[in-house]
């Protein structure tokens, strides 16, 4: 018929390639330059993660550049199909009917004689197209009817969307997630004199379990130390509650037993040991203090850890120190 | 439409000259083994575990390739099914080849030394797997399992040549049908058992389907090689079209994506995660020239091939194909000493040692072919589905 090998692998290829190119340069773009953060401790450029998502996007864009340039360059869009898909022959060929080739590039080839051939055996010729005037087609972009259809999308699609957004939406049943019989916060009510929707708790209220504490940072740890007293005593329970918030939250700074060793080191200023005679020789309260309060690059914890956890660690660390210092009792 | 006066040419032997080469590749092969097992047994272990794996890659590789065609019922492969079903015979070298391994298990398996078991928790833990006698068992049976169906596969398809009889194809379906479950367990605990416990710390659950992948591709590259050389030298039949390349070079090319799926899969999970007990497998192979060994594999496992098949003129190129199909295999060989060698050695070495078996298991793959190509007809010529594999189009 004359068709030629198809083009379109070259479409593919140039769509997978600008997918492949276009998404490894835009994971990289976001995690080196627009929002870098460490993650599991990998650098930045961690290429290996990127590659799942290029392989998928460089997939995608092969084959919506197929579908893509299959109907843009060889469909000649707004033909969405080859004209030979148009006729009659096609709808029925295969069905009831069978198509049949002929060169007519042939000099002796005449359209009447191949006519009668193909009737003379007993069949019925239903008609004859010439592949030069599929194989040259032009794409009808100003068809009034192709400029109808565009117009028409284009207002369905802003009427739709403005009516569903704007109107819709109020309208009941609908609106049953956006008008609900309740404030929101921060919002104005005619309803109480003050007009705040919120009630303010009454003056002087206190949550269940509150203990307010009197220091503050600056105040010297083993000066305010002295009164404070640890409510709990090392058993097995506290030691082991200690243990685990030791390790949740202290370990990744001040290293698993306390040497101020961990991983992070070198990271940030590193952590001075907690074996150190200043250290052990101070009251628990001051432990408990540092704790609370923070003290140079360590920030407070008497948000994340509650009261009891970090008396609980106080009593751990206590531990770990006797274990670096052994008393000549304690091996016996 | 039956293709106009189709030849079949049932029966012919190979050329005398690659027959000589085979039995000298073979007998140097064989020489060099035995200087290297003489020389230096753990070296010589270590590369008798790489040629053992690769010969039983293309041998079970081959038994999977019938029992695909039996069960998907496909015709293109049809008229080469023989060549899978000569290169199966690689099973007996198989059991040969595991003998002076199993001699040398001591110097090779880490987890074969009692004492050594006993002071470590990891390997007490996985003992009643790893164990000599179960593994000594567990290799029986595997090779149980792919002889048995191998051996009847093969016995239906001579006895269908003699009176074309269907029943004979209904049989090795129903086989094929049981055979491939049987494969998919009995690969993955090969490779597991064989490479995977070189390091027997180490675990990934990926390894299995890793060897399994690379086992096929191996297989259909040795099979594209030869149906691609013989049929240029006027084998099978005259008449193999581009329908029947496009097909191998199809297969092959689906196959190393495939390859490289899994290998990146397995790669990514375990550097994504981290865990030092099973980063340090990767981590050995990323240091002191190892890199580069790894780098290799993932240009000529994977790029380059992928480049030289992807587009679909060149499937249909024979010179590709068979350009393709001796790139993989020498990466297939590539990846095994990767898979091995850094339990062996820290740097990567290469000597007689190395290329002792690799020109035995060549060798050895011409010299059963060309015995079997004389003895047996090259075309199947009683297979109902012989002259549609023949007029094989896309």
């Amino acid at each position: 018929m004359g068709l030629k090998e198809t083009k379109l692998g070259f479409v593919t290829l140039a769509a997978g390639i600008l997918g492949a190119v276009g998404m490894i340069s835009f994971a990289s773009w976001v995690a080196v330059v627009d929002y870098p953060q460490v993650i599991g401790g990998k650098p930045y450029w961690s290429w290996p993660a990127f590659v799942p998502v290029t392989y998928e996007i460089a997939v995608l864009l092969a084959v919506l550049g197929t579908v893509g340039g299959m109907i843009a360059f060889f469909f000649k869009f707004p033909n969405t199909s080859h004209p030979l898909h148009d006729t009659p022959y096609m709808k029925k060929v295969s069905a009831d009917k069978f198509g049949v080739t002929i060169q007519s590039e042939d000099p002796s080839f005449d359209e009447k004689k191949v006519r009668d051939l193909l009737k003379s055996t007993g069949g019925e010729v239903e008609a004859i197209y010439y592949t030069e005037e599929f194989l040259n087609f032009k794409p009808n972009t100003f068809d009034p009817k192709f400029i109808l259809l565009l117009v028409g999308i284009s207002l369905a699609t802003s009427a739709g969307g403005y009516l569903y957004w704007n109107k819709l939406l109020y309208m009941p049943p609908f609106d049953w997630m956006m008008e609900q019989p309740r404030f929101d916060v921060q919002s104005q009510t005619e309803y109480y004199v003050d007009g705040h929707s919120m009630r303010l708790s009454v003056a002087g209220t206190v949550a269940r379990g509150f203990l307010p504490y009197p220091y503050k940072l600056g105040d010297k740890a083993d000066s305010v130390g002295k009164y404070l007293v640890n409510p709990l005593l090392p058993t097995k329970t506290t030691l082991d509650l200690g243990k685990k918030k030791y390790l949740t939250f202290c370990s990744p700074c001040h290293g698993n037993f306390g040497n101020g060793d961990s991983r992070l080191r070198g990271q940030f200023p590193n952590p001075p040991t907690l074996h150190s005679d200043k250290v052990r020789t101070w009251p628990d309260g001051a432990i408990f203090h540092t704790m609370t309060v923070g003290q140079n690059v360590m920030p407070s914890y008497q948000y994340q850890i509650t009261r009891e956890d970090r008396w609980a660690i106080v009593n751990y660390i206590r531990t770990l120190q006797r274990a670096y210092n052994a008393k000549e009792s304690d091996l016996q | 439409m039956s293709a106009h006066e189709t030849v079949i040419i049932p029966k012919k032997e190979l050329p005398a000259n690659i027959v000589r080469l085979g039995w000298a590749l073979t007998l140097i092969g064989l020489a060099l083994v035995t200087v290297s097992y003489l020389t230096d047994a753990q070296r010589a272990g270590f590369n008798n575990i790489i040629g053992f794996t690769f010969l039983a890659s293309i041998a079970v590789g081959a038994v999977f390739f019938i029992a695909l065609e039996y069960i998907a019922g496909a015709v293109w492969t049809t008229p080469f099914r023989r060549v899978l079903e000569f290169l199966g015979m690689l099973l007996i070298p198989v059991a040969l080849l595991a003998i002076p391994l199993f001699l040398n298990l001591h110097d090779l398996y880490h987890w074969t030394h009692a004492d050594v078991v006993a002071n470590d928790k990891v390997l007490l833990s996985k003992s009643p797997y790893l164990n000599e006698q179960f593994f000594t068992i567990r290799f029986g049976i595997y090779l149980l399992i792919w002889g048995a169906f191998y051996f009847i596969f093969r016995r239906n398809s001579m006895k269908q040549d003699l009176n074309s009889d269907q029943k004979f194809t209904k049989k090795n379906i129903a086989l094929a049908a049981a055979f491939i479950p049987l494969l998919a367990i009995s690969i993955s605990l090969f490779s597991i058992d064989w490479l995977m416990s070189l390091e027997p710390h180490w675990f990934s659950t990926m390894f299995g389907v890793y060897y399994f992948t690379g086992t096929i591709l191996t297989a259909l590259a040795v099979t594209t090689y030869f149906v691609v050389v013989l049929s240029e030298k006027g084998f099978f039949f005259k008449g193999i079209n581009e329908n029947h390349y496009y097909s191998f070079g199809a297969l092959m090319f689906g196959l190393l994506s495939f390859w490289a799926y899994i290998a990146f899969s397995q790669f990514m999970l375990i550097w994504y995660a981290n865990l030092p007990e099973e980063n340090f497998w990767f981590i050995s192979r990323w240091q002191n020239g190892w890199e580069y060994v790894s780098i290799a594999i993932v240009l000529l496992h994977f790029w380059i091939p992928y480049f030289m098949l992807v587009s679909r003129p060149s499937k249909m190129k024979p010179t590709v194909l068979k350009n393709s199909a001796l790139l993989l295999i020498f990466s297939h060989f590539l990846d095994l000493y990767w898979l091995v060698m850094p339990t062996y050695s820290d740097t990567p070495v290469f000597s007689y040692y190395e290329l002792a078996f690799p020109i035995l298991t060549v060798g050895l793959i011409i010299v059963l072919f060309a015995i079997q190509a004389k003895k047996y007809n090259m075309v199947p010529v009683g297979d109902p589905k012989l002259q549609r594999g023949i007029d094989f189009h896309l």
